[in-house]
């Protein structure tokens, strides 16, 4: 609880800060405050402590997550030095939302009781349609800015729809006691409660970007500040499968048949859209896009092979995919730059011959997305079949193993890029701590996949 | 566990590291300085070998095993990557670093003009390096990966100089003829995993004693392993490799014959032998291996005309000795052999190597005489090894021959004078060797010939003394001594005690031999110093017999037409008629379509948020049809 607090107070302050006229501050404040909150956060692990007539439980779940997304914020901080150095107005702004948006995640971690998770879900989403549109001059920005604020405030009513349907079913919001309540009917629930739950699980299958409710990603992803994206594909995303996952477990396991059907049907159409669709992406942003709604597939088969170490693997997932993303996202911000603002794929022709070591960590990193040994990435995946297969899901498996084949296609693409030659190259520019960033996570990224670990969370 | 035995690990990691700094500094290093770090991280292994030996002796105990990590635990496998030091592992050790530092040393001055100097003194310590983790593994897997990463470094080596294409040819053959044998070699683990549920040796040894003698699941393993065996250490069928092999530096072909590689197939057997002695057939089928290759070896080695090729022949024949000596039974011989064969063949081999530079690269001793006078060093050097091989007493080759031949003489009597008869041949085509190089005239004009360097000549002359006085190690009590070497062996494995013979008997053998192979050398001195004879040169025409000799019993032409023929033409349809006209098209279709579907999925995505909106409330509908009509 502390954490959560000395968050928001964080946010605040940095709010203030924006009155004093130096940006440099914003950065250090921030990122030493979030270190903070990650000191505070340890100190929580194991005594699962619980808040507001418990409707706020900090187990170890919640704290794995959150230790997870505060370290990939702070990543994304670092980076922020850079990223703002050229922004004048309201980047006191933006830092604040950013970490109000974290808080709103981390009640999306603790929930438990369906309005929480609500208030969770909107204090990161709301933070987010502002940032979205962080680039007040931009078509683009404000185009993704309210196309995320019109498709984001449909799933919300959705979601809200589904939470009053469940309570007018159930008469509660506390997940336990609707776990309770579901196991009465003994697998035949009456239309109203499956219906309610239905629209709950699309609600947040929207955050995460299930198909086929992840048309708002690629258009957002694309026009929001990269910065940004790296947030929404990053953080936003692990929040957004700890809550799911946080929901099926405490308030729905063992899932009602038709609601397991239905989201074996999303976890099958992501797998196959958000890998399919990427093939033929030139715009990066938008294959990152695509790519992630991707590994919201693999996400989503772990934590339908429901099993005591689903949590422990969807934590490792999300944790390893987002330290390789957030690289990905600054290299691909410095080679934009140096490309005058080209989003297209051939602007990382080239690149092996200007910086090596930024090429080689670049391959590195996409390996690891792709999933190929010895990165984290291939552990991340190889845990997620290894997981479905053991419980059973032997077709599905296949498809995402299928899928992860494809998958090497689209980012072989992009190192094909890297390593072939052109005659100019972008002069891409690196700065020390941007470097340091991107070999720490290269690094890490190859490290985490040697040395696996399981939570027991 | 031994206090001070973690030192062993030393062992094998200094060449490891030795490799790492000369491979990945391959750009940096000048002069001998890549030269000089490989020599002393392999001379450091020795000094440590050296002291290992003396911690295990003063321990009292018999073996050491070190356990680095767990490495794979799946299922009911249990695999640990630990090292086995005993007595077996130790000899190895010894052999293969010992003679391995003098190998590396002499190729300072051998390849000191070659610009690739650093890639070569690299690959010579990963060579190092692979055969120590084959002599040390505690299990079949580290074995298999010490005797997968020598076969690697055999073809790396072998055609180091790969812009020969020929060359480049002869690294192939080799790597071929290994795979061959490999394939043998891990059916076999993979039957030794399945039957004993480990493959550690430990516990193999332990379990086998379950078994009967003569059990078809232990003879069915042991005869996969001699397929192993038999591609490593170049026996029938699958010698042909190793001739080839002299392509190589060579110093390398020191390396190959002397302290590595071959040896690896007598030592896997030698350590296997508690399995082996369970199954008769697959020692009798050794023998008769042995045996054939240790013949026909000796016959080729007659009539061949390039120094190296010789010497390989003759290799190919020792080993045919020490598979002998492994089919009956005698394991700890066969390692006694491995030892001594490893100085003279590797001063052999050097000697040569010190010739050729003299020589300006010519390797035909039809142009070679008269080198004595010019090269006294490698003169002497090289004769005291042609005694040795010759088993001339009391030189080194003396005590380990003459022991297979008095343990063939136990097993058959028609074995050991087919034994003794290769021995005879082995005698005679050495002095010929010896005879063509160093005496007589000088044959090729124009060239002048000088003594190596210092640092080639003081190996040679190491070796040299090793050369005479190694078969000390192991004087059997006929002569006053209690056979130590062997003694020393048993503890690591075990061995067939057969009846010893009586001393009468083992003199009147010792005498027989030394009286026959001393009237060869008579015979030999007299056909090319005294009458000065001269091999024909290549054109002329030979008998019959001659012909076959020279052209190798034409087993490469017949492998070419027996397998090498039906596979180019398997290849050449499974390339024709399957890959570009089936799998060819049909693969890519699948890709196509993919990007295909691709395209189509990316068409939904318009950025028409209209349409976005009525595509997820259609998916809602939809779902909502879905859970309630399921």
């Amino acid at each position: 609880m502390s954490a959560l607090i000395f968050t928001i107070v964080l946010g605040i302050i940095l709010l203030y800060l924006g009155f004093v006229k130096n940006k440099a501050i914003l950065a250090p404040v921030a990122i030493a405050g979030l270190m903070i909150t990650l000191f505070l956060l340890f100190k929580d692990w194991g005594l699962g402590s619980k808040y507001f007539h418990d409707m706020i439980v900090f187990d170890n779940f919640s704290i794995a997550f959150n230790i997870s997304m505060v370290i990939i914020t702070i990543l994304i901080f670092f980076f922020g030095i850079d990223y703002y150095e050229a922004l004048e107005f309201h980047v006191a702004e933006h830092y604040a939302l950013m970490i109000f948006a974290l808080t709103g995640a981390f009640l999306m971690t603790s929930f438990s009781n369906l309005i929480m998770l609500f208030l969770g879900i909107e204090i990161l989403s709301i933070p987010l349609y502002v940032l979205a549109g962080g680039k007040k001059y931009s078509y683009r920005s404000n185009e993704a800015s309210f196309k995320y604020f019109m498709l984001g405030s449909f799933a919300t009513t959705i979601f809200l729809f589904g939470v009053a349907l469940v309570y007018g079913a159930s008469a509660t919001f506390y997940l336990p006691e609707i776990k309770i309540f579901i196991s009465q009917f003994n697998g035949h629930l009456p239309p109203m409660m499956l219906v309610g739950l239905l629209f709950i699980l699309i609600g947040v299958a929207f955050k995460v970007a299930v198909a086929p409710f992840h048309f708002w990603s690629p258009d957002v992803y694309e026009g929001a500040p990269t910065l940004v994206t790296a947030f929404m594909s990053t953080v936003v995303k692990t929040a957004g499968f700890a809550a799911f996952f946080r929901l099926l477990n405490m308030g729905l396991l063992p899932l009602p048949v038709p609601l397991e059907k239905a989201l074996w049907v999303m976890t099958g159409l992501t797998l196959l859209i958000g890998n399919l669709a990427a093939l033929k992406q030139t715009n990066f942003k938008r294959l990152l896009a695509y790519s992630s709604i991707a590994h919201s597939g693999f996400i989503m088969l772990a934590m339908l092979s429901q099993h005591n170490t689903s949590a422990s693997v969807i934590l490792y997932y999300t944790f390893v995919y987002s330290l390789a993303t957030v690289p990905i996202f600054i290299i691909f911000i410095l080679m934009k730059r140096a490309a005058d603002g080209s989003e297209e794929l051939s602007i990382f022709r080239g690149l092996y011959k200007q910086k090596p070591w930024i090429a080689v960590f670049l391959t590195i990193l996409l390996m690891s997305m792709a999933g190929i040994p010895p990165t984290s990435g291939f552990m991340a995946k190889y845990q997620v079949f290894v997981l479905s297969i053991s419980q059973g899901y032997l077709g599905i498996s296949i498809v995402a193993i299928l899928m992860a084949v494809i998958g090497i296609y689209y980012y072989f693409f992009v190192m094909r890029e890297v390593f072939t030659e052109r005659e100019q190259s972008y002069p891409i520019q690196v700065s020390k701590i941007n470097a340091a960033l991107i070999v720490v996570c290269g690094v890490a990224v190859v490290m985490l996949g040697i040395f696996v670990w399981n939570l027991p969370i | 566990m031994i206090p001070h035995m973690n030192l062993a690990l030393l062992v094998p990691a200094l060449p490891l590291l030795g490799f790492l700094i000369t491979g990945l500094g391959y750009k940096r290093f000048r002069n001998n300085q890549a030269g000089i770090i490989a020599s002393s991280a392999v001379g450091l292994s020795f000094l440590i070998s050296l002291s290992s030996l003396f911690v295990l002796r003063n321990s009292g105990q018999d073996s050491a095993t070190l356990t680095l990590f767990n490495w794979i635990s799946v299922g009911k496998m249990n695999i640990p990557f630990a090292f086995l030091i005993d007595h077996l592992s130790l000899t190895m050790m010894l052999i293969i670093t010992g003679v391995g530092t003098l190998i590396h040393i002499y190729s300072i001055g051998y390849m000191h003009a070659d610009n690739r100097v650093n890639s070569f003194f690299a690959q010579m310590n990963l060579f190092t390096f692979s055969m120590l983790l084959l002599v040390m593994g505690a299990n079949y897997l580290i074995l298999f990966i010490g005797w997968e990463g020598v076969g690697l470094c055999s073809y790396l080596l072998i055609g180091f100089w790969f812009e020969n294409p020929a060359f480049n040819y002869a690294a192939r053959k080799a790597f071929v003829m290994n795979r061959i044998g490999d394939l043998g070699f891990i059916l076999g683990i993979i039957l030794l995993f399945f039957t004993f549920n480990s493959v550690s040796f430990s516990e193999v040894f332990a379990q086998a004693s379950s078994f009967q003698v003569g059990a078809p699941v232990i003879t069915l393993i042991t005869m996969l392993l001699l397929v192993g065996a038999v591609g490593k250490s170049a026996q029938i069928p699958l010698f042909t490799w190793l001739p080839d092999a002299m392509a190589g530096p060579t110093p390398v072909s020191a390396l190959i014959h002397a302290a590595t590689m071959v040896t690896a197939g007598i030592y896997m057997i030698a350590r296997s032998s508690v399995l082996y002695i369970l199954a008769p057939t697959t020692l009798t089928l050794i023998t008769i291996i042995g045996l054939a290759t240790a013949l026909l070896g000796a016959i080729i080695g007659l009539k061949q005309n390039d120094i190296k090729k010789v010497l390989a022949y003759s290799t190919v024949s020792q080993l045919g000795y020490m598979f002998i000596a492994l089919g009956v039974g005698a394991f700890s011989t066969a390692v006694f052999h491995v030892t001594t064969h490893a100085f003279f063949k590797a001063l052999l081999f050097l000697g040569a190597g010190s010739i050729i530079h003299a020589m300006g690269g010519e390797q035909d001793i039809r142009k070679m005489g008269g080198l004595r006078t010019k090269m006294p060093v490698t003169y002497w050097t090289f004769l005291a090894a042609t005694l040795a091989i010759s088993g001339i007493p009391p030189f080194s080759g003396f005590f380990s021959k003459d022991l297979i031949l008095s343990k063939a003489f136990e097993h058959n009597f028609i074995l050991y004078i087919l034994a003794l008869g290769g021995a005879l041949l082995t005698s005679f085509y050495m002095f010929r060797l010896l005879y063509l190089v160093f005496f007589g005239e000088q044959r090729l004009a124009g060239s002048h010939p000088h003594e190596s360097p210092k640092v080639m000549t003081i190996p040679l002359i190491i070796l040299a003394i090793l050369s005479v006085f190694g078969g000390f190690l192991n004087v059997p009590t006929l002569f006053g001594g209690d056979s130590n070497f062997g003694v020393f062996l048993q503890k690591a494995m075990t061995s067939f005690s057969g009846e010893e013979l009586s001393h009468t008997t083992e003199i009147s053998l010792i005498l027989i031999s030394s009286l026959l192979i001393g009237l060869v050398i008579l015979f030999a001195y007299r056909t090319f110093v005294t009458k000065v004879l001269v091999p024909k040169a290549d054109g002329e025409p030979m008998s019959f017999f001659g012909k076959f000799i020279t052209n190798k019993f034409y087993i490469d032409e017949f492998y070419a037409t027996i397998f090498e023929k039906p596979f180019r033409f398997l290849s050449g349809f499974l390339y024709q008629k399957i890959e570009t006209t089936i799998l060819n098209p049909a693969i890519e279709g699948i890709g196509v379509a993919t990007l295909k579907l691709g395209e189509l999925v990316r068409k939904i995505q318009r950025g028409n948020m209209s349409f976005y909106f009525f595509a997820m409330v259609a998916g809602i509908l939809l779902f909502i049809i879905f859970i309630l009509t399921i």
